[in-house]
């Protein structure tokens, strides 16, 4: 192993060799641990010292916390414990909810219809009061005691209504799409222990189990019902 | 290895890779469901997924074909939608900091759209499936010294993108606040 300095823009004051390989290609494996353990070792060492080295391997890190965090932006909604041996193939089935959050989506939609002809009343009684006054008109909106006591006690809530509803859909859908996987690997189960009678009792309990929360998200349970197989 | 074992253990980094391939949390699933379900035909059937063949490459090797195959059929393009952008976006960050994140992510997507497949391929191989070298090199067809110089490109050019964004920024930031 050699070791010389030099700049390289500053970012790496430190360059070894190891016949030739480069060190940086090195570090890259020293972060995924990689490397023969006494390489390891020596490197570890190494950037205790070397302030470049340690900088890179920083760097390298960086970059893979960056891509853990663009990765892990949304994740099965909870774990799936089904256990897997046997089956086939089967295509999966879009799952929708009917009645992902109904009674405040319904509530959502008409309160904000109704926020908007409140508003536009309030803008127009504003607005057209004066010339001056339609001139500055969006700044007065929000200005005026009302249309504050308006917008934070009624827009913003609902607002923030209308995107929980959305949230709480999105997840149902996710819990709904797991579920449904766990069913049709269950029914894979199912398919190839049909002389172990035990076995298949237990199977039937957990589809049971499935599909009462599959019916509490919904009607959705019904139509999956349709495709389980009659043990 | 049974799929039963196979399941807890690698669903998780199965379903980070194929996001990461198709660009979507819903098309991940279906790949992620599909590919398990070839592992289970492929059992039932008394084929390879042994002790001797390697279950995770297969798995992703899987994942892999399928999220090519997804996205072939929907010929869908590599954009980036502003829904899959906001959702890291928390509430409590100020707008400043919420506008930092977003171009982040929008500069980070664009880098990795920028970098040859085969580097991208190994470094998500990597980062989401946690596989090993070795088991790159099964799921991608090439040698493990292959493997390890792709990783360490992919790694050195998103490192230089991240840090040019990032000057980019403080830049912008200094000027509008001397501004």
């Amino acid at each position: 192993m050699t070791n010389s300095t030099n700049d390289d823009k500053g970012r790496n004051d430190c360059q070894l060799t190891w016949q030739g390989d480069d060190i940086q290609e090195r570090l890259s494996a020293f972060v995924d641990g990689e490397l023969p353990a006494d390489k390891f070792e020596e490197i570890q060492q190494h950037i205790v010292s070397c302030r470049g080295c340690a900088q890179t391997v920083q760097q390298y890190r960086d970059v893979d916390n960056q891509l853990h965090k663009e990765m892990s932006r949304s994740q099965f909604s909870r774990p799936l414990t089904t256990t897997v041996s046997v089956g086939r193939k089967n295509t999966v089935r879009e799952l929708t909810l009917p009645h992902a959050a109904p009674s405040r989506h319904w509530l959502a939609t008409v309160s904000l219809a109704v926020a908007g002809v409140v508003v536009l009343a309030a803008f127009a009684s504003g607005t057209f009061s004066s010339n001056r006054e339609t001139a500055r008109s969006v700044n007065q909106q929000y200005t005026d005691p009302f249309s504050q006591v308006f917008m934070t006690n009624v827009v913003a809530p609902l607002g923030e209504m209308a995107l929980n509803n959305d949230v709480c859909k999105n997840q149902q859908k996710q819990v709904a799409r797991s579920l449904d996987l766990e069913l049709r690997l269950l029914r894979l189960d199912t398919r190839n222990i049909s002389n172990k009678d035990d076995e298949v009792r237990k199977i039937n309990e957990e589809i049971e189990v499935l599909m009462k929360q599959l019916r509490q998200l919904g009607d959705v349970a019904d139509t999956s019902a349709s495709e389980i197989p009659s043990l | 290895m049974m799929i039963a074992a196979l399941f807890p253990e690698y669903r998780q980094q199965a379903w980070k890779y194929a996001r990461w391939l198709t660009g979507c949390d819903f098309d991940a699933d279906e790949v992620v469901q599909d590919a398990f379900c070839k592992l289970a035909e492929r059992e039932s059937k008394g084929a390879a997924v042994s002790a001797d063949a390697n279950p995770a490459a297969l798995l992703f090797t899987i994942v892999r074909n399928q999220s090519f195959d997804l996205l072939r059929r929907k010929k869908r393009d590599q954009t980036v939608t502003l829904n899959s952008i906001d959702e890291p976006l928390s509430p409590h960050q100020d707008a400043s900091q919420r506008l930092e994140l977003y171009d982040l992510c929008v500069d980070l997507r664009e880098a990795i759209a920028r970098l040859p497949q085969s580097w991208a391929d190994a470094l998500s191989l990597r980062v989401a499936g946690e596989l090993s070298y070795d088991e790159i090199a099964t799921v991608m067809q090439c040698t493990r010294n292959q493997v390890r110089t792709w990783i360490f490109r992919a790694r050195r050019q998103l490192s230089a993108d991240l840090e040019g964004f990032r000057s980019d920024n403080r830049s912008k930031s200094q000027v509008e606040h001397d501004k």
